[in-house]
């Protein structure tokens, strides 16, 4: 069964349905959601299941030959994105029916676009569409950090939009000089001729695409967006681009790399060092701005750096482990930041500020979300038994077995920042203040139960690693081995 | 066609200059603009070649231009146009709100 | 009798969950026994030597049951001392203190008979959690600023032997708990965090004095002798310069202890001094020293349980801890004046009290000169501290504190039960030492032995008129500043610099990312010159 084509086209369909019945009746925009969105995670779900007998798969747009067809593919390490397709939207558009109050439908709009460009970005195996692809979820994401329409909204709007478009702009480029140099635009085709090209222009195609990528999922010192984007967006977003989006562009990049330049060439030209000591400083320079913020939302976005520092350093390593290690902190950082950012958004129902100083004495109104809230932060830094223990486990092996002893050290550094400022807002909720302004919030349905369901997700990750483990081992063999992929794509 | 590339490059950096040292919203706007047509330059100059016929294959014909790259310029114009289009919306947006167009007068956010 | 094979940290565990769901503190404390009782009851059936309850975890096998002597005896020893800290305290525990006391002792049990190391973390780690919530109260900022302190200490140590366990793992390729193959240093530094080694000592005395007595209690009987038994488990050769720094942790200890005048910060500072006692017997690693170490540990959690708990009576009864408004109690409680002589004397290591037996056995695994003459100096430091709790506090007349309220009926029966638990210990030494499987053949109570014994107390008190000025109560504060929070203070200052750099500038921000681009492109021109 093809069911991946229908990954694009059930948003899609959504989108314009979405208008229509916007216009018709507005009762029905909701079922409309839902019941795409459960579908889309019931296609993941589907193949996630099933990957045994499924996976690969190509779907052939139209059925033009291989070589010059647009093609869409699924492999095992499309897997570890469709983890959280199977997830986070879901979630995130249940958590928004109360958070979103104003203009629900557009909101539904956009992130029906964004879940098309993500879920495009993912299975194209094609340079063309996945330009299209990465704009269709920018030009979203722009709208919907702008959604709140709030002073900060629009400025982090104009500021995300600016960045965003001279990262795309160099993507393009490279896009364009791959093919000048190599004369296709096909993900299987460009590795073979990509190996005939002189160093220096792969270098520089390499530059491009980590710069274009790199903007996108907040490499610093490309991340100066993000923090401001979450300060002004809604949290549902803000899940949704944590939790999915950033991710996807990251793992594009990864298969970009991985699979056009090969990991040979990443050792010949000491690119592996590179990769690690910017992850180690992506990692750092997160955890250390993030010591000294006062917003929540601020705070978890510098936290979002630093973890994804932790991914590069593991996909860095250019080994099967550090792949898998990767692959897996990627999906714990995603679900168990996802419940943080749910369950911020739960606490400022009380207090209507995002401020943490202003959060003082929370505990006595919400004792239930802020008691998870604590475990969670706590469980974030890897104390077991979290599933970031398990991830930090891997990702330190891994970097220890391949001999990078200073990276990994860092990493358990880091792990120690990480404690310094998540116990801020842990003391400051714990405080006692008695003259607590305003009524005890009523949580509703929709707003408690995906903070319940991703922390119990979480912890059974946590204790039972091998769910997840299972999906994502075979990964690595479609990027260390770059004739896997091409055979997968253009056939034997 | 010497010129072509070296102009193309010129281009870009006048662009990124622009965005660099300009205060102006809608100046910024405009340098980005102008590295993004640069590009669409490029794609078009990589397509052309002298004596290549226009891609539209319905009469007999010998050397065409590249279709892929003007394919994909046209995406990128159309794709530009958008955002171009939501920039200038937030322009407007954030003139009502901030009174300004000057970029260094709009810091809320920081630290 | 059938044995039931299982860790006994579980049922603790199990009993601080089903604590949550109780009425009142009766409930929850008569579950807590009935927790104890169980344990107790399966510990004595634990067959040793064997790995069972073993699971695979992330490729690694799991051992969540592998007993010795030594473990065994430990956490005889936890049960006795865990069910004389409920009978003091359950009437002060708040409600959410019971589960924590019980998630931290099922922890505890948990870790002394784990096979592996990845259970070893876990149980380390939930260990400082649970201790931190404990710690932990919302209306008091000494015990927010105490409490983050803890956990950013022992978190650190925590960190410090994940990396030691990843050192080994990928070294050895298992994770059973042996002496580690590399990354030896790291184990020692999250051990010495643990218990309180001398530099790292800091968080002891500001958690233990600042904390509510009968959390300091339970506190206090537990976090630094687990560390003591990680490092018994972990080295496993004969180190006599271990055994050196046991010794100088013994006398900085004392030494430290002796400048204090809050009873609980006394007390605090001779926990790090008489770990050092348990480091020497570790560190000498002959079996006659460890055995002396491991029972010092059992001795140790016994007396300076007890003593803690005679601190908190005095605090619950007169409202003070510093010796300089205290004076003439003994008349006022007899019960805890008596049990807490025979602490001290147990603590100063006087023939036919407990602490004697063990401290014999040290000195006699040993025939170093350092480490003789080092435990003499700790010896008498250790005497003299005591005479200055015992004589300012409930001998001196003067200050006459009025008497608040009295003990409680629960907190005499948990100072009379373990005194006498002690009592008879110190009384059988040769069954004490069948229940460590050893025949030392040492005669405790022969003249010379005795006065070997006698010599501390005795110099302790010859020197006490004469250092009586420098040793004189005096006020004191409740946090200390120190170099760990300087660390801290100036790496945040230096953090709040280098975030400036995010001023919402979007030129700048622009800039940032055409420079990484410059910058990856001169880096390949440059490695690509070579």
């Amino acid at each position: 069964m093809d069911l991946l084509i229908w990954l694009i086209i059930i948003p899609l369909f959504t989108i314009f349905s979405i208008g229509i019945f916007n216009y018709i009746n507005k009762k029905f925009v909701l079922p409309v959601v839902f019941t795409s969105a459960i579908l889309q995670s019931g296609i993941a779900i589907y193949y996630i299941i099933n990957r045994n007998n499924l996976l690969p798969q190509l779907y052939n747009v139209g059925n033009w030959q291989r070589d010059i067809a647009i093609n869409l593919s699924i492999d095992n390490f499309t897997l570890v994105i469709f983890v959280l397709i199977a997830i986070m939207p879901l979630l995130s558009l249940l958590y928004s029916i109360t958070e979103i109050q104003r203009k629900p439908a557009k909101f539904y709009l956009l992130i029906n676009v964004l879940l098309l460009g993500a879920s495009g970005m993912v299975m194209t195996a094609d340079l063309f569409n996945f330009y299209v692809f990465f704009e269709i979820a920018s030009i979203s994401s722009y709208a919907l950090v702008a959604f709140r329409d709030e002073d900060i909204s629009l400025e982090a709007a104009f500021e995300y939009l600016i960045i965003g478009s001279i990262g795309s702009v160099f993507l393009l480029l490279g896009i364009v000089l791959t093919y000048q140099a190599t004369g296709t635009l096909n993900m299987a085709m460009i590795p073979g001729r990509m190996a005939e090209i002189p160093v220096i222009t792969r270098q520089v195609l390499m530059s491009l695409f980590i710069i274009g990528l790199g903007v996108k999922f907040a490499l610093v010192p490309l991340h100066a967006w993000m923090p401001d984007a979450y300060q002004g967006s809604p949290i549902s977003y803000i899940v949704l681009s944590s939790g999915l989006v950033v991710n996807v562009y990251f793992f594009v990049l990864v298969r970009i790399l991985f699979i056009f330049f090969g990991v040979e060439f990443f050792q010949e030209t000491i690119f592996t060092n590179l990769i690690v000591g910017w992850g180690v400083l992506s990692m750092l320079f997160g955890h250390g701005a993030a010591l000294q913020q006062d917003n929540l939302k601020r705070l978890f976005a510098y936290s979002t750096i630093a973890q994804l520092g932790y991914v590069i350093i593991a996909f860095g390593l250019g080994t099967e482990a550090g792949i898998v290690a990767g692959s897996f902190h990627l999906i714990s950082h995603a679900l168990l930041k996802g419940a943080i950012f749910f369950t911020a958004g739960n606490l400022h129902k009380a207090t209507g500020s995002y401020q943490i100083r202003e959060m003082k004495g929370m505990a006595e109104k919400m004792p239930v979300m802020s008691i998870i809230f604590v475990l969670m932060l706590i469980a974030m830094v890897g104390i077991p038994p979290s599933n970031i223990f398990v991830s930090k486990w891997l990702i330190l092996s891994a970097a220890v077995e391949a001999g990078y002893l200073l990276p990994a050290f860092m990493i358990v550094f880091g792990s120690f920042l990480s404690l310094g400022y998540y116990l801020r807002p842990v003391i400051t909720i714990y405080t006692g203040y008695t003259g607590f302004p305003g009524k005890l919030p009523l949580l509703k349905f929709n707003e408690y139960f995906p903070t319940l369901l991703l922390a119990g997700i979480c912890l059974i990750i946590g204790l039972f690693p091998g769910y997840i483990l299972n999906i994502i081992d075979t990964a690595p063999e479609f990027l260390l081995e770059q004739s896997n992929f091409i055979i997968h794509i253009l056939g034997g | 066609m010497i010129l072509l590339y070296p102009t193309i490059v010129l281009l870009i950096c006048m662009g990124l200059y622009t965005v660099l040292t300009q205060t102006n919203m809608i100046k910024i706007i405009i340098g980005i603009s102008i590295v993004e047509s640069s590009i669409i330059l490029l794609l078009g100059a990589m397509a052309y070649f002298p004596g290549a016929a226009a891609p539209v294959l319905d009469h007999p014909f010998e050397l065409v231009a590249d279709p892929l790259p003007q394919a994909l310029g046209l995406t990128a114009i159309v794709i530009n146009a958008s955002t171009t289009a939501i920039m200038l919306a937030l322009v407007i947006k954030l003139h009502n709100r901030y009174d300004t167009l000057n970029i260094h007068e709009i810091k809320k956010l920081r630290g | 009798m059938p044995a039931i094979t299982m860790n006994p940290g579980f049922i603790l565990i199990l009993v601080g969950i089903l604590s949550i769901f109780m009425k009142n503190n009766k409930q929850r404390f008569i579950l807590s026994m009935a927790g104890l009782a169980t344990s107790l009851f399966i510990i004595l059936g634990l067959p040793e030597g064997e790995r069972l309850l073993t699971f695979v975890f992330l490729d690694f096998e799991i051992i969540l049951l592998e007993v010795d002597v030594i473990s065994r005896n430990i956490a005889l020893v936890f049960v006795i001392f865990g069910a004389g800290a409920f009978i003091y305290s359950y009437k002060f525990c708040k409600k959410k203190e019971f589960p924590l006391v019980n998630f931290y002792l099922g922890f505890s049990f948990m870790i002394l008979f784990v096979g592996d190391f990845i259970s070893f973390f876990v149980a380390w780690e939930i260990i400082t959690v649970s201790a931190f919530f404990l710690i932990y109260d919302i209306n008091d900022a000494v015990r927010q600023h105490t409490a983050q302190y803890y956990i950013l200490m022992h978190v650190s140590g925590g960190l410090m032997l994940l990396w030691g366990i990843i050192l080994h793992v990928t070294e050895s390729g298992s994770i059973i708990l042996t002496m580690p193959e590399r990354g030896l240093i790291f184990f020692l530094i999250s051990i010495a965090v643990k218990l309180a080694f001398v530099g790292v000592h800091t968080w002891l005395p500001r958690t233990y004095a600042n904390i509510p007595f009968h959390i300091s209690v339970i506190l206090s009987a537990f976090t630094s002798k687990i560390g003591v038994y990680g490092l018994y488990r972990i080295i496993e050769l004969d180190n006599m310069l271990i055994a050196y720094f046991g010794a100088f942790s013994a006398i900085l200890g004392v030494i430290l202890a002796m400048t204090h005048s809050d009873i609980r910060k006394i007390l605090s500072y001779h926990i790090v001094s008489q770990i050092g006692y348990m480091i020497i017997g570790i560190g000498i690693g002959s079996e006659l020293g460890i055995v002396g170490g491991s029972f010092h540990i059992i001795n140790h959690i016994l007396y300076k349980g007890l003593l803690f708990i005679m601190a908190g009576t005095v605090i619950y009864s007169f409202g003070y801890e510093n010796l300089e408004n205290l004076g003439g109690l003994w008349k006022k409680v007899p019960i805890t004046f008596v049990t807490s002589l025979i602490a001290a004397l147990s603590i100063a290591g006087f023939p036919f009290f407990n602490g004697y037996l063990s401290k014999t056995m040290i000195k006699h695994s040993t025939d170093n000169q350092i480490i003789y003459y080092g435990m003499m100096i700790a010896g008498i430091g250790t005497a003299l501290s005591f005479i200055k709790i015992m004589y300012f506090g409930f001998i001196r007349e003067g200050n006459n504190p009025p008497m608040k309220k009295k003990p409680l009926f629960s907190m005499r029966v948990s100072m009379v039960f373990l005194a006498g638990i002690m009592m008879t210990m110190a009384l059988l030494p040769e069954q004490m030492e069948s229940l460590f499987n050893i025949s030392t053949g040492i005669n405790y109570f022969s003249a010379y032995e005795v006065w070997n014994g006698v010599q501390p107390i005795l110099i302790g008190l010859a020197l006490f008129p004469i250092l009586q000025k420098t040793i004189e109560p005096h006020p004191e504060q409740p946090i200390e500043p120190d170099f760990y929070c300087d660390i801290c203070n100036s790496f945040i200052e230096f953090d709040n610099k280098v975030s400036k750099i995010h001023t919402g500038d979007m030129v700048r921000y622009v800039s940032w990312v055409l420079f990484a681009l410059v910058l990856l492109l001169l880096n390949f021109y440059v490695t690509s010159l070579f």
